[in-house]
């Protein structure tokens, strides 16, 4: 059977297909939307709120989409700042207000923990690209 | 619901290797089934590069790391047509020292210079392998004037686009993917090619693959259905990370997956005093003055991509962001010493790939680094956005010394699309997982011919050297058979 290729494209193949099982789905996914969020009030500004809600998503999605050993380690870091935030502020980081995000939000991009670290550049480099790219169009 | 089939030839994958060896099989009158993970996009469906095409060509949507210290980031095409879809077209032919380096080093056969040639003369003619034909965009003259100014080595990389009739210039010239070369004229001869569908395993038999259990993802929502496809030839082209993957979970592993290298590649965005006006597109001049420990090139410099570039100290960066159409983003990526693995673990869909960087890899980062800003200033560069963590903007070529240190383990972010020898080629079989012509060892009728053959890093971009040598490889299988 050969398919040849439809005006209408396939799309992405589903998260099951290309090897993203759910890691605490739930959870990951509202901690990688959340610091999405604070990196896009903090680094991002002034946004249209429906330009800042589709990077917020498309953000957590691309998360989403990683191979199940890299999330893996991303639900680990997630687990490790909602800990932290619990620790400094008695509340999970989405229950958060701006302010309290921003703070733990810098904590952990100098994290001594190369891990930390490194997720919040992942997320802050998605959260940068998205934007532009979505401004581009705008514009 | 698919019935399982027989096939003369199983092709595991369409990319260069892929769709060449379903090409030259199945016009030398093979019947011939190409089996593809990904789906079948129209390659003018989406812009080249935009989030569209990362979304739905690029496996784990453009998102994957190798894991180690640093981490590096990578991307692999899953598309049909693989890596050839989303890559940037540049073509270099597989260069001789190099390969009398491999011949010596890992005894193959036939690994003839002038005899690679004559498949590399035919894959050009076949891809319209060119250089433009007249003026190449600011992005790319940006490389070319500075290491002029330099008195660098500097060289037009030909790339395989073809130009409509009466227009030449750089914009028109179309990338000659394998969707829109080798692909259509494999189908003209009979090849069935299933897209939407994963070989989860081959089935063997003693030292014979009778052939592979598929899964075909029938929407969109998930659905699937397996069936079988027997064969009685398979070669795996799955790709450098894919292929190991593959032949790994169906209990083959010897030297299959231990050693893959890679091109790793360190970023250096550059402000301009006037826009650079061609962003959506891969400067094709490249600085080989230090080859092949390392070499400079371009990358696209889209609104997004300059972000990141700018992204590892974005509080001091931000403003800046506001003049993108006068940043473009270049790279260093040097030959590494290090070496990776990939490891099919049982229960994970997506193999872990790891690399480890020697301390010479980190010093010819940050020495390739510091020559790619000497060059970018001496090409009129007013400020320069390294990508490493913290690091502030470097705005004179006197500042240039302070990355020496920055490029460490823990600050340098790293990326790479060159991976390449993860099953290796040669007749040592104490290092190679294949023979000189692809043929996996303890197997007759078991190939591998896909950048996984390549036995060590080739230093240029090796989509030349991938497909020249899948070529040569299908005439060999054709005069043995």
């Amino acid at each position: 059977m050969t398919e040849r290729p439809d005006p209408v494209p396939t799309g992405a193949a589903p998260i099951a297909w290309v090897g993203g099982q759910p890691v605490g789905e739930t959870m990951l996914r509202r901690v990688n939307r959340t610091t999405a969020r604070t990196i896009v009030e903090v680094d991002v500004g002034d946004l249209p709120a429906t330009v800042a809600r589709d990077v917020e998503l498309w953000v957590e999605n691309q998360m989403h989409a990683m191979a199940f050993h890299v999330k893996l380690g991303v639900a680990g870091v997630a687990g490790m700042i909602t800990l932290h935030a619990i620790a400094r502020t008695g509340r999970p980081p989405w229950r958060l207000g701006p302010a309290a995000r921003r703070k733990l939000l810098s904590a952990w991009a100098s994290s001594r923990v190369p891990a930390v670290a490194q997720y919040v550049r992942l997320e802050r480099s998605l959260v940068l690209f998205a934007t532009h790219e979505r401004l581009d169009v705008v514009a | 619901m698919t019935a399982d089939l027989h096939t003369e030839v199983l092709v595991v994958g369409s990319g260069a290797g892929g769709s060449i060896t379903a090409t030259r099989l199945a016009e030398a009158g093979l019947d011939v089934t190409v089996i593809e993970e990904g789906p079948w996009i129209s390659p003018e469906l989406y812009a080249p590069f935009s989030e569209a095409e990362m979304v739905t060509k690029y496996r784990h949507q453009g998102v994957n790391a190798m894991l180690g210290l640093p981490p590096i980031a990578y991307v692999e095409g899953r598309c049909v047509g693989g890596g050839t879809e989303i890559n940037s077209g540049l073509y270099h032919r597989p260069p001789a020292a190099v390969l009398a380096d491999w011949r010596h080093r890992y005894a193959i056969e036939d690994l003839d210079s002038d005899d690679l040639s004559r498949h590399a003369d035919l894959v050009e003619e076949e891809l319209s392998v060119s250089r433009v034909p007249a003026d190449v965009p600011m992005s790319s003259d940006v490389l070319d004037r500075g290491g002029r100014a330099l008195g660098w080595k500097v060289v037009e990389v030909p790339r395989l686009f073809r130009y409509p009739d009466g227009d030449s210039s750089w914009r028109a010239g179309v990338k000659q993917t394998m969707t829109r070369s080798f692909i259509p004229r494999a189908v003209e001869q009979g090849a069935r090619i299933f897209p939407d569908c994963r070989v989860q395993r081959l089935v063997r038999q003693g030292d014979r693959v009778l052939g592979a259990e598929c899964l075909r993802m029938t929407s969109t929502d998930g659905r699937r259905e397996s069936f079988t496809v027997h064969a009685d030839n398979v070669f795996v082209c799955a790709g450098t990370i894919q292929t190991p993957a593959l032949l790994q979970r169906s209990g083959v592993r010897r030297n299959i997956g231990t050693s893959f290298k890679a091109h790793p590649t360190i970023k250096l965005g550059a402000r301009f005093a006037s826009p650079l006006d061609d962003q959506g597109f891969i400067p094709m001049h490249q600085v080989k003055e230090f080859a092949p420990d390392f070499t400079f090139g371009g990358s696209v410099s889209r609104p997004g991509y300059v972000a990141l570039a700018m992204a590892d100290d974005w509080t001091a960066n931000a403003r800046d962001i506001e003049d993108s159409e006068r940043v473009g983003v270049y790279y260093a990526a040097i030959r590494s010493d290090g070496c990776g693995r990939v490891r099919s673990v049982r229960g994970l869909t997506s193999p872990l790939v790891s690399y480890r960087l020697t301390d010479g890899d980190l010093s010819r980062l940050a020495r390739s680094l510091i020559h790619l800003g000497e060059l970018l200033f001496a090409s009129g560069a007013e400020r320069l956005y390294p990508s490493v963590t913290n690091a502030p903007a470097v705005d004179s070529p006197r500042q240039l010394v302070k990355l020496w240190d920055a490029v460490t383990r823990t600050r340098s972010n790293l990326m790479t699309i060159h991976l390449f020898s993860s099953v290796g080629m040669g007749e040592r079989r104490e290092v190679t997982g294949a023979d000189s012509h692809g043929r996996v060892w303890g197997f007759s009728n078991l190939y591998v011919n896909d950048a996984s053959l390549l036995p060590d890093a080739p230093g240029v971009n090796p989509q030349g050297t991938i497909m020249a040598i899948a070529s040569r490889n299908c005439e060999r299988f054709l005069a043995t058979r």
